[in-house]
């Protein structure tokens, strides 16, 4: 093993013992040595009886503050993401570098911070046993439930020994940065009746298919659309004689509809609801974009993530694209603002017509949406799509 | 699309304020709690009662001067000693308490003053003192048993002053109010930091060696090497408590923490509400 690469502690805390527990052998060694002072003949015995449970406690003390000070921080083993709702392995590798007595029964853990979030209290990790010049590694299950960013670190490392005055935590400062994913929701099939009639058919300007598009799917026929697009094969099958169905058609080279995030704060003081719901929202647009991708779809993707900051992600159906997506999404805050919200709803209807799905956390629409030709979602949709929390 | 919109659950977002309110404010592994898991340990461990029952009796023949102290001369101390070393481990928070213990206890302190005389002379007197003291054990029990410890703390202090009858009473009383104060004193803070009952049995062995040094000197001369066996015995059984102690620490230990207090989180599991959750892997 080599002790090269290996992290001193920062600093060896110390807790001392009860002052009660201390006062009282204090006391007794005092009395026991005066009284036994004027025989001669009990010397032995006095000196036996005073010296075993001092030399006892001292040895404990000493040999707890030698082996946290001869401990080294070898390894962490700390995934760079994860995915909230999901769990992951964290392993921290200590070892000894001293050179004649082992290091019993030490005890490991670590901080967990998150936002305003930190858990300090342990779980403790024991290491029974660690030979001089051996490492051992601590493992533990952490479950992340909060998107962001989460720290770990620092690491501790206690050692009392039975007997000894104090507890010797060796520290290892530093902190690793985990980036935890929002959540993914798992959403019911009927999500699909999101796009009926939208992603292409109604913001498309020419009526007939032009050469470049193709051919992606069939819908119930709906007044105005041309009677050229009648789907033949599937009318004649259709139970109801008057019941048509039309296909569509669409242009790999354009987006096939944009999504929206609502990321304005509240005007009425409902922090806490709203932050709530932006939770929930976001998960759901990150399972809504992975939906569309199965689907083959690109979707356009914006939200504004601060003052002047407007995200506009491309979304193909493609793996790397949904990362930058939950990369955006991870770190994102109540920080939008309602006038940037509304010019963007407006730039997306123009570009893209009806294919326009806007996620609001407001439990209305406002009378400005509601004359768009779009999708909004409020916060009561989002259980209605929603069948389970997809850990992993 | 109106077949989606039917299916919301108006009541849903409604609770919502209500779920956020309820903040997490509950630990799930306070002091109290792993004091409780870790006594638990320590009533299991047979061990650990059986060390406890050897310290006692090595104190008890260290103050006896390792048979040394006459029953016949100083009655009321032997008798003290005798009920000190039975009643005091079981008096011990993890010692079992049934009705088997009690006929043992008896036993124990009628053997503890019936054979060391063996060796020097059996007689009524000794028999009726063996006797006194196993039927005391017997009979007191629960809180009296306290009483029963303080009375004898008393009794042993107090027959040191018996040349002044008036101060005798009040020596009695003072030794046995500190011993209580002392006793709740360490039980205040054992939940916390258990490693006190250490120390604490250290100093209870060198008040035991200092009350027979004060009070027993000659006797004691006479066997030094078998007293300095005796101390040595329960000393290292002290350190094997203290091994035994720090065992069900580890044990009793939380095997996982959550986070406090609650946070938001993206959930339509409202099981729990936690940030972090962090197991031992």
């Amino acid at each position: 093993m080599n002790l090269g690469h290996m992290r001193r502690p920062s600093r060896i805390e110390v807790t001392v013992a009860p002052p009660i527990g201390i006062a009282m052998l204090g006391l007794a060694l005092v009395a026991a040595a005066i009284t036994g002072a004027p025989h001669p003949v009990l010397r032995p015995l006095v000196a036996f009886a005073v010296a075993f449970p001092l030399l006892w406690i001292a040895l404990a003390t000493t040999l707890s503050y030698r082996t946290a000070r001869a401990l080294r921080a070898a390894g962490v083993d700390v995934p760079v993401r994860t995915r909230a709702m999901g769990s992951f392995w964290l392993g921290f590798t200590v070892a000894h570098r001293g050179r004649v007595f082992p290091a019993i029964g030490i005890l490991t853990s670590a901080i967990l911070k998150t936002a305003d979030v930190v858990l300090d209290a342990g779980p403790w990790a024991e290491i029974p046993f660690l030979g001089a010049g051996r490492a051992a590694t601590s493992r533990w299950e952490v479950m992340v439930k909060r998107r962001g960013l989460l720290l770990v670190g620092p690491f501790r490392v206690a050692v009392e020994l039975p007997g000894s005055v104090i507890r010797a935590t060796a520290i290892f400062e530093g902190t690793h940065t985990v980036i935890v994913l929002p959540a993914v929701y798992h959403l019911e099939p009927f999500v699909d009746s999101l796009l009926a009639g939208r992603h292409v058919a109604v913001g498309r300007f020419q009526s007939l298919p032009a050469a470049t598009e193709e051919y992606v799917g069939a819908r119930e026929y709906r007044p105005g659309d041309s009677p050229k697009l009648i789907h033949r094969v599937l009318s004649l099958r259709s139970p109801d004689p008057y019941q048509f169905f039309v296909r569509e058609f669409r242009d790999p080279s354009r987006d096939d509809l944009s999504l929206v995030l609502d990321t304005a704060p509240p005007l009425d003081g409902e922090g806490a609801v709203h932050r709530y719901r932006l939770e929930k929202a976001i998960c759901f647009v990150a399972a809504l974009c992975r939906t569309f991708a199965e689907r083959r779809l690109t979707v356009r993707f914006v939200c504004q993530r601060g003052p002047r900051d407007l995200v506009t992600l491309r979304l193909r159906p493609r793996d790397v694209d949904l990362d930058r997506l939950e990369l955006e999404l991870a770190q994102l805050e109540l920080t939008g603002d309602r006038a940037v919200l509304r010019r963007v709803l407006l730039g997306e209807v123009r570009r893209h017509g009806a294919a326009v799905i806007f996620v609001s956390l407001r439990q209305r629409e406002a009378v400005e949406q509601q004359r768009l030709p779009m999708v909004t979602l409020t916060p009561d949709h989002v259980p209605v799509f929603t069948r389970e929390v997809v850990g992993q | 699309m109106i077949d989606w919109f039917r299916r919301v659950d108006p009541s849903f977002y409604h609770k919502e304020p209500h779920v956020l309110r309820l903040q997490a404010q509950i630990d799930r592994y306070p002091d109290e709690a792993q004091a409780e898991v870790r006594l638990s340990v320590l009533t299991a461990d047979r061990m650990l009662h059986a060390v406890t029952t050897i310290v006692a009796l090595s104190a008890y023949a260290v103050a006896t001067g390792a048979g040394a102290l006459d029953p016949h001369a100083d009655p009321l101390t032997v008798w003290a000693l005798a009920v000190l070393a039975v009643a005091t481990p079981r008096a011990l928070p993890w010692s079992p308490r049934t009705e088997w213990t009690r006929w043992h206890d008896a036993l124990l302190g009628s053997v503890l003053i019936a054979i060391p005389a063996l060796w020097g002379r059996v007689d009524p007197p000794v028999l009726g003192l063996a006797l006194l003291a196993g039927s005391t054990l017997y009979v007191v029990r629960g809180r009296g048993r306290l009483a029963l410890l303080a009375v004898a703390v008393g009794v042993l202090f107090g027959v040191r002053a018996i040349a002044h009858p008036l101060l005798a009473p009040a020596v009695g009383i003072l030794a046995a109010g500190a011993a209580v104060l002392g006793v709740r004193a360490i039980a205040r803070v054992w939940g916390r930091r258990p490693q006190v009952v250490t120390w604490s049995a250290f100093a209870a062995l060198l008040v035991a060696c200092a009350y027979t040094f004060a009070g027993n000197a000659p006797a004691v001369a006479l066997r030094v090497p078998a007293a300095i066996v005796a101390i040595a015995v329960a000393y290292l059984g002290v350190c094997l408590i203290a091994g035994r102690i720090r065992r069900a620490e580890l044990i009793a230990r939380p095997e996982g923490v959550l986070s406090l207090p609650q946070s938001i989180v993206p959930l339509l599991d409202r099981s729990h509400h936690h940030a972090i959750i962090c197991w031992l892997g």
